[in-house]
C-alpha cells in the first residue's frame, strides 16, 4: 500500500512498472493486530467488557445486555471484578471455587446499593451492603462470610438479570436485589446507545479485548472518562409517559420475578431490597412498587420495604436519611444495614448452623 | 452520503464490483458512474441536481460552439457566456446574501437604512468545485488547449464523478478526458495504492480531524474568554484538524477514484513542511491553487508588466480564492492574509536569497523557515475558524491576553500531542525519504500500519462527522 502523500504525479506510471506483490505490510499489521487481541486475552484482565452477543438473557428486551460480558473476569483460581466500561463494578478479588464453610453473599444493585455514605459520590466506602456484612460478622463472628457486589451505578432491572446470573455461578447462598426504578429510564438510553455504538462491523472491532485495554490505556493518558450510557431516544421509543411508567413498571416486575425464578430454581435465597427516594418534607416518598413487592413476592423472597422503614424513623425523629434525592446518607446507611442484617438471618438457615 | 460513514462503504462495494464486473468497456462503465453519480448527489439534495446538469450542459455546449467557430469576436462572447454562467450561478447560490446583506450594512453606515431581501437559499453542495472544473474545461477549449469533449456521457463522468464532486480535488478536462475516454484497468499495485489511500484518507479523518475538533469547536465556543494558552493551542488544533479534516477527504477522493481505474491530481504535499508562502501554495489545496494561477492570476498578468502589477495580481488573487471558499469577510480576510503573504514573500525573496547560508548552518536556516511558515499558517487559519470578524479579535485579544490559568490547555495539548504524532513523524519521514514506506521492510511498513489500524480503532470518533470543506 501507499502513502496517501506521494510526492511523485507520475503514480501511475511508476505503478506500472512496480511488480504486482502480496501486500506483506498489510499482512503483517493484520497479523499483529491477531497476536494483540490473542496475547491480550490470554494476559490481560479487559478493563472493558466484550460485547460478543446480544443472547436472550433480558426477559424485555432482548437486544439489551451481552452474553459473556462479566463484572468479574476469572485468572487463575481467582476471579477479579475490574472496572469496566459503563460497569463501576466495586473492584473485589475471591476464589473462584467457594473454600469449604464459606457463606457468600451476593449483591446486585444500582448506585444506592454501590455507593457510601462517606465520602460523597463516587466511592464505595461504607455502602450498606459492607455495613451489614459488618454487622453480620459481628454477630456471626465463627463463620467465614464474603460479600460479592455486584452493584453498578446507573443499571436497571433488565441489567440486573444479566448480573443475576453471573452471581449465580459464584456459589451464592443468598443473594440480595436492590431494585431502584428511576434507573430504567437508563436502560432505555443504554438501549439506543448500545445499538448506535455497536452497529456495524466497526462496532464489534470496538469490543475487541486488545483494542479495548488500548482505549483503556488512552483514556488514562488523557484523562478522558469511558463514555457514558446516553443516547437520544429513537423514534419508536416517543410514547407517552404514561406508557412509558406502564412499561417499566411492567419491565420491573417481571424482571425482579426472573431473578426470584432463577435463585428458586437453584435453592438460592433473596432478599428484595425496594426503592425509595427523598422528600422534603416527610423525609421519604413511597414508590407505587414497594406496594407491589409487598403483595407479590410474599413467601418466596425476603423484602425490606424502605419507605416504611424510613417513615417510621423521620417520624420519630426528623433528619436527613438521604445525601441526595435517592442515596442513602450516613444514617440511611446505618438504618438500611440495620433492618437487612435480621432478614438475612433469617433467610439464610445455614448462617445458624455448623 | 459521508466517506467516513458505513453506507458509503457499502455503496463503493456495490460500484467497485459493478464497475469491474463490465471489464474493459468503458462506455458501460462510464454510463455506471454517471448514475450512481448522480444518486450519491442526491443522497446530499436530489433538488440541485438539476443545477449541477445546467452548468454542465451551459459549458458542453458551449464548448462545442467554441470549437466550432473560427470567429474570435463570436469565441469571445461564448467563453464570456460560460463564465457568466457559471460565476451567475455561484453568485445566486453562494454570495448574493452576503454581497446583498453587506450591502446594506454599508447603506445603513451612510445613513441610508434598507432593508435588504435576504433569499431563502441553500448552498448547494460541492457548487464551487463543479463550477470550477467545468470553467476550466470551457476555457481550456477556448485556448486550444484541449479538444471540446463531443460525448456527453463523458462529459459528464468528467464533471460528475462522484469522488471529486462535492469537494475536489478540482480536476482539470486534460488529465481525467483521456482516462474516461480509454478503457481502465486495475493492477494489484494500484489497488494496494488506492486501499492505501483510503486507508490513511480515513485516519486523517477519523483520528486526527474528528478527534480535535470538538476541541476546537468548544474553544471557539467561547473566544471571548480564551486564555492565551487555550487561543494559541485551539489555533494549533484547528491547523491540525483541518489539515487531516481536508487532506484525508482528498485520500479518500483519491483512493476511490485509483480504484476505479482513475488517477487523480495531487493536492496536498505535506504544507506544513513549508517554506515560504509560495512554497505553501504549492503544498495546499494544489489543484485549487494551480487552477487559481492558470485561471486568474496569469490571466491577470502574472508576474509579466513589473513589480507593482505583479504584486497586486498576487493580492487579488489571493482574496478571490479567499472569497472562493465562502460568502464571509472572514474569507476575504483569510484571503488577503495570504495575499500579504506572499506580496512580503516576493519583495524579501532576493533578501533572502542571499543571506541563505550553506551546510549544516543551511539545514537549521530551512528549519527556522518551516517553524516560521507554520505559525504564519497557524495565525492565518484563525479568520478561516472564525464564525465572524469579532471572533477573530476575541481569539487575538486571548493570545495578547497576559498571564490566565491554563484552563483547558494542558488537556487540548496532550490531545495534540496523542493525535499528530504519528502523522508529523510520517510526514517529516516521507519529506525527508520520498516514498519511504514503499522502501522499508514489509516488517516495518506493518508496524505503522498496524498503529494506524490501532489509531483508527481506538479513537477513531464514531459516528461520521461531516468534513469542513463540503461547506464550500
Amino acid at each position: 500500500m501507499d502513502r496517501p502523500s506521494s510526492t511523485s504525479n507520475s503514480e501511475r506510471s511508476r505503478a506500472g512498472q512496480s511488480r504486482a506483490r502480496w501486500p506483506l505490510g498489510a499482512l503483517f499489521a493484520c497479523a499483529l493486530l491477531v497476536i494483540g487481541e490473542l496475547g491480550t486475552r490470554a494476559w490481560f484482565r479487559p478493563p472493558y467488557v466484550t460485547l460478543d452477543t446480544y443472547t436472550s438473557y433480558y426477559p424485555n428486551w432482548p437486544e439489551y445486555g451481552f452474553e459473556g460480558s462479566r463484572a468479574c473476569f476469572r485468572i487463575r483460581d481467582e476471579m477479579s471484578c475490574a472496572r469496566s466500561q459503563d460497569m463501576n463494578v466495586i473492584p473485589q478479588t475471591f476464589p473462584a471455587k467457594k473454600p469449604v464453610g464459606e457463606l457468600r453473599i451476593v449483591v446486585v444493585g444500582s448506585s444506592v446499593s454501590w455507593e457510601g455514605s462517606g465520602r460523597g459520590q463516587g466511592s464505595s466506602d461504607g455502602n450498606y451492603p459492607s455495613r451489614t456484612l459488618d454487622l453480620l460478622q459481628r454477630a456471626h463472628p465463627d463463620r467465614k462470610l464474603r460479600l460479592i457486589n455486584l452493584s453498578v451505578p446507573g443499571f436497571g432491572t433488565t441489567r440486573e438479570v444479566v448480573r443475576f446470573r453471573e452471581g449465580l455461578e459464584y456459589e451464592p447462598d443468598l443473594f440480595v436485589v436492590h431494585v431502584h426504578d428511576t434507573n430504567e429510564i437508563r436502560e432505555d438510553q443504554r438501549r439506543a446507545y448500545v445499538a448506535q455504538l455497536h452497529s456495524g462491523v466497526a462496532g464489534k472491532l470496538l469490543y475487541l479485548h486488545s483494542v479495548a485495554v488500548l482505549k483503556a490505556w488512552w483514556s488514562d493518558f488523557l484523562g478522558v472518562r469511558a463514555p457514558r450510557a446516553v443516547a437520544p431516544e429513537s423514534g419508536e421509543e416517543a410514547e407517552s409517559e404514561a406508557h412509558k411508567l406502564e412499561r417499566w413498571q411492567t419491565g420491573i416486575e417481571r424482571n425482579v420475578q426472573t431473578m426470584l425464578g432463577l435463585a428458586r430454581a437453584r435453592g438460592v435465597p433473596v432478599v428484595v431490597v425496594g426503592p425509595s427516594r427523598s422528600d422534603r418534607r416527610q423525609g421519604v416518598r413511597d414508590r407505587p412498587l414497594n406496594g407491589i413487592f409487598e403483595a407479590e413476592i410474599g413467601g418466596s423472597a425476603q423484602f425490606l420495604n424502605v419507605v416504611q422503614l424510613f417513615a417510621a424513623e423521620y417520624a420519630r425523629r426528623p433528619r436527613p436519611l438521604f445525601k441526595d434525592n435517592v442515596h442513602y446518607s450516613a444514617e440511611g446507611t446505618r438504618l438500611v444495614a440495620t433492618a437487612l442484617a435480621p432478614r438475612i438471618e433469617m433467610a439464610l438457615p445455614a448462617l445458624h448452623s455448623r | 452520503m459521508l466517506f467516513n460513514t458505513g453506507r458509503f462503504a457499502l455503496f463503493f462495494a456495490l460500484v467497485f464490483t459493478a464497475n469491474w464486473l463490465l471489464g474493459r468497456r468503458f462506455r458501460a462503465q462510464n454510463l455506471l458512474l454517471v448514475a450512481v453519480s448522480q444518486w450519491f448527489y442526491a443522497s446530499w439534495d436530489y433538488r440541485f441536481l438539476a443545477l449541477l446538469w445546467f452548468s454542465m450542459l451551459v459549458d458542453y455546449f458551449v464548448a462545442l460552439r467554441i470549437e466550432q467557430s473560427s470567429d474570435p469576436v463570436r469565441r469571445k462572447r461564448l467563453i464570456t457566456l460560460s463564465v457568466s454562467v457559471q460565476l451567475g450561478i455561484l453568485g445566486v447560490f453562494k454570495y448574493a446574501n452576503f454581497f446583498v446583506a453587506s450591502g446594506g450594512a454599508l447603506l445603513a453606515r451612510l445613513g441610508f437604512h434598507v432593508h435588504p431581501v435576504v433569499l431563502g437559499i441553500v448552498l448547494p453542495v460541492g457548487i464551487s468545485f463543479y463550477t470550477f472544473q467545468t470553467m476550466s474545461y470551457t476555457i481550456d477549449v477556448y485556448r486550444g488547449v484541449i479538444p471540446a469533449e463531443r460525448n456527453l456521457l463523458s462529459f459528464a463522468t468528467f464533471v460528475s464523478l462522484f469522488p471529486q464532486l462535492v469537494a475536489g480535488p478540482i480536476e482539470r478536462a486534460r488529465r481525467i478526458l483521456p482516462q474516461i475516454n480509454a478503457p481502465r484497468t486495475l493492477p494489484l499495485a494500484e489497488f494496494y495504492r488506492g486501499s492505501g489511500l483510503i486507508f490513511f484518507g480515513l485516519y486523517k479523518k477519523v483520528f486526527i480531524a474528528d478527534n480535535l475538533g470538538p476541541i476546537v469547536d468548544a474553544a471557539f465556543e467561547r473566544s471571548a474568554t480564551l486564555t492565551r494558552a487555550e487561543a494559541v493551542l485551539a489555533l494549533y488544533a484547528f491547523a491540525f484538524q483541518i489539515y487531516g479534516d481536508f487532506s484525508g477527504y482528498t485520500d479518500i477522493a483519491r483512493g476511490t477514484a485509483k480504484l476505479l481505474g482513475f488517477d487523480f491530481a495531487l493536492n496536498f504535499r505535506r504544507p506544513y513542511l513549508a517554506r515560504n508562502p509560495s512554497d505553501f501554495w504549492q503544498r495546499w489545496h494544489i489543484s485549487l491553487s494551480s487552477w487559481l494561477r492558470d485561471y486568474l492570476y496569469i490571466p491577470l498578468g502574472g508576474n509579466k508588466g513589473g513589480q507593482a502589477r505583479t504584486l497586486r495580481n498576487l493580492f487579488l488573487t489571493m482574496l478571490l480564492g479567499g472569497l472562493w471558499h465562502g460568502a464571509s469577510w472572514t474569507f476575504v480576510l483569510w484571503g488577503a492574509y495570504h495575499g500579504l503573504l506572499l506580496v512580503a514573500h516576493r519583495l524579501l525573496k532576493p533578501v533572502l536569497q542571499r543571506i541563505q547560508p550553506r551546510g549544516v548552518l543551511g539545514g537549521m536556516w530551512s528549519i527556522a523557515r518551516c517553524t516560521v511558515m507554520f505559525h504564519l499558517v497557524v495565525l492565518g487559519w484563525l479568520p478561516f475558524r472564525a464564525r465572524t470578524l469579532t471572533q477573530v479579535t476575541d481569539v487575538l485579544s486571548g493570545i495578547a491576553r497576559r498571564g490566565g490559568s491554563l484552563g483547558d490547555a494542558a488537556l487540548t495539548a496532550k490531545w495534540l500531542v496523542a493525535c499528530t504524532t504519528l502523522l508529523i513523524l510520517l510526514e517529516l519521514t516521507e519529506e525527508l525519504r520520498p516514498n519511504f514506506l514503499e522502501r522499508w521492510q514489509f516488517w516495518a511498513r506493518g508496524l505503522v500500519y498496524a498503529a494506524v489500524m490501532i489509531s483508527i480503532l481506538i479513537a477513531g470518533a464514531p459516528g461520521g462527522q461531516t468534513f469542513i470543506y463540503f461547506q464550500f
